[in-house]
């Protein structure tokens, strides 16, 4: 025992075994250092990954160095590596794709943690911007993950990216309405309505000459957290003001226009 | 409620003494406040949109009672309710853009003055260290955006205004604060004034003895043919009359703030 004690084997082991803890160490300190660093310069999705990268990129050298210590040869581990790699990437290609596109993503920025984003039919609340996917919450409480690969290829649209937006709000009245009247009594619903902005200003836009109706689009600017009360109260205002002004909203009809025949008396009407 | 005959036109702000069981009754312009004390729960009820008649009117203690349909109640809990109550006026919690009723042209190098009013947030507050209870938007203005873009610029109030040239000529209201506004266009243009953005949370609101609520006069100089101009606040009103009875919501640094106060979109 006590000659084992004073051999190279042993000191190598120790040698090791300092190294590797030692390395731990300095893993854990750089982590902790670019963390702070980040989290100040950086998105919180960017401040992850670089503690991250920091501490396993260490943690990887360290390991390498104990084994180098203890005399192995990291020219076969290395071979093995890359064999192991190979398969490992046929296997893996679908999620090194996601990995890549999350990298992107986060890049390219076109939505963060808390936005909420339309992608693929899906609304909802951004969760998270891990590695492989995003999460998201939808307003009826689901769980969504969608690869991002996907988000990467899909069209994203960022509801709330901008601090106001604007609400659409198509409309057919009656052809024997006067048009004039329709837009002042819009105009007076907007400017009644507190959520409405008064600018932008709001819009009155033709449509078309439908088959039943002449149809309009009243667009009015709410601040975006204001989107949905404003969005709820104008049409709710906009029928009450036409009411009172016996604007009629149509149903669809026909009007029926009977013709004489060529020969023979005329149809009763 | 009983509106009853018209009270004399007192402050309605200030400070009240409300012992356990009473209740006080405010009406500001449209907005109905009341305030009942019991010993472990303070509750506050106010309706907004009222009739705005028969405004300026408080009576503390009251037996009245606020009800009708959209009253809105909160109930404050402590442990031993204070006796102290204020009700005092403050200014917008945002920057308000004022909208002459006219459009005003000052050419270049002139300087006009004129006075507009912004409307007023009622504020309660309780006991010796005047806790903040609530506070309201007597009559809730209207949203506006104002910038260069629909993505960049700020989310104010918005107001219209006759923009009167001269003082004597402006009515008085309970719920609005009046501002002197000075405009100085030291551009080489001139300055088309379809809206003013009077930075609201920079001024104090004074009471006049006339029971009149204004605000410091102020200063808006535009310097170039930018939408931005230099606010600078001025003097109180009538210095030797006003007394401040709500500070300023912000602080403003000596030299003015720079605010996107003639910004119209899409310029």
């Amino acid at each position: 025992m006590e000659n084992y004690l004073t051999t190279e084997q042993f000191y190598g082991i120790v040698r090791a075994g300092i190294t590797l803890i030692l390395g731990i160490a300095a893993a854990h300190l750089l982590r902790s250092a670019i963390g702070k660093v980040l989290d100040h310069r950086a998105s919180v999705q960017v401040a992850i990954l670089g503690r991250r990268v920091a501490y396993y990129l260490v943690l990887a050298l360290a390991f390498a160095s104990a084994l180098r210590e203890l005399g192995l040869d990291l020219g076969v581990l290395l071979g093995a590596a890359g064999v192991l790699t190979v398969a490992m990437g046929f296997a893996a290609q679908t999620s090194a794709s996601n990995l890549i596109s999350g990298l992107f993503l986060m890049s390219e920025g076109p939505f963060v943690v808390g936005e909420v984003i339309e992608v693929g039919g899906t609304t909802g609340e951004v969760l998270s911007i891990d590695l492989l996917s995003v999460t998201l919450r939808t307003f009826d409480n689901l769980y969504v993950r969608v690869p991002n690969e996907t988000m990467v290829k899909a069209q994203i649209t960022n509801l709330t990216r901008h601090p106001i937006r604007r609400y659409d709000l198509q409309l057919g009245v009656a052809y024997g309405s006067k048009i004039g009247r329709v837009r002042e009594v819009l105009m007076e619903v907007a400017k009644t309505n507190p959520l409405a902005l008064r600018e932008p200003r709001p819009l009155i836009i033709f449509l078309a000459f439908a088959d039943s109706s002449v149809n309009l689009q009243f667009s009015v600017w709410a601040a975006r957290e204001n989107y949905l009360d404003l969005r709820n109260s104008l049409a709710e205002e906009v029928k009450e003001a036409f009411d009172r002004e016996s604007i009629e909203i149509p149903f669809p009809h026909r009007v029926i226009v009977p013709r004489p025949t060529p020969s023979g008396p005329s149809p009763r009407t | 409620m009983d509106d009853g005959e018209q009270k004399p036109a007192l402050p309605w702000w200030g400070r009240f003494e409300l012992g356990v069981g009473e209740r006080g009754l405010w009406h500001v312009g449209p907005m109905r406040l009341s305030l009942t004390r019991q010993r472990q729960e303070i509750s506050v009820g106010y309706l907004q949109n009222a009739d705005p008649r028969d405004a300026r009117f408080f009576e503390c203690p009251t037996t009245a009672m606020l009800e009708g349909s959209g009253v809105v109640r909160n109930r404050y809990a402590f442990a031993e309710t204070p006796e102290l109550v204020w009700v005092r006026p403050a200014l917008a919690d945002r920057a308000v853009v004022v909208y002459p009723e006219d459009p005003f042209h000052v050419t270049a190098g002139e300087s006009i003055t004129l006075f507009c009013s912004t409307p007023l947030w009622i504020r309660v507050e309780v006991g010796a260290s005047r806790l903040a209870l609530m506070e309201s938007a007597i009559e809730r203005p209207p949203d506006t955006w104002i910038g260069p873009s629909t993505r960049e610029g700020e989310l104010c109030y918005a107001t219209q205004t006759a923009a009167r040239l001269e003082r004597a000529s402006v009515p008085r209201h309970p719920h609005r604060a009046l501002t002197e506004l000075r405009i100085r266009n030291a551009a080489s243009d001139t300055l088309r004034l379809e809206r003013v953005n009077l930075a609201v949370p920079y001024l104090s609101v004074y009471a006049a003895r006339d029971g009149g609520l204004w605000t410091e006069s102020v200063v808006l100089e535009r310097t170039s043919s930018a939408t931005i101009g230099r606010l600078q606040i001025g003097h109180p009103p009538m210095p030797s009359e006003a007394e401040r009875i709500t500070p300023a919501r912000l602080t403003s640094d000596p030299g003015g703030i720079l605010v996107r106060a003639f910004s119209a979109l899409f310029d």
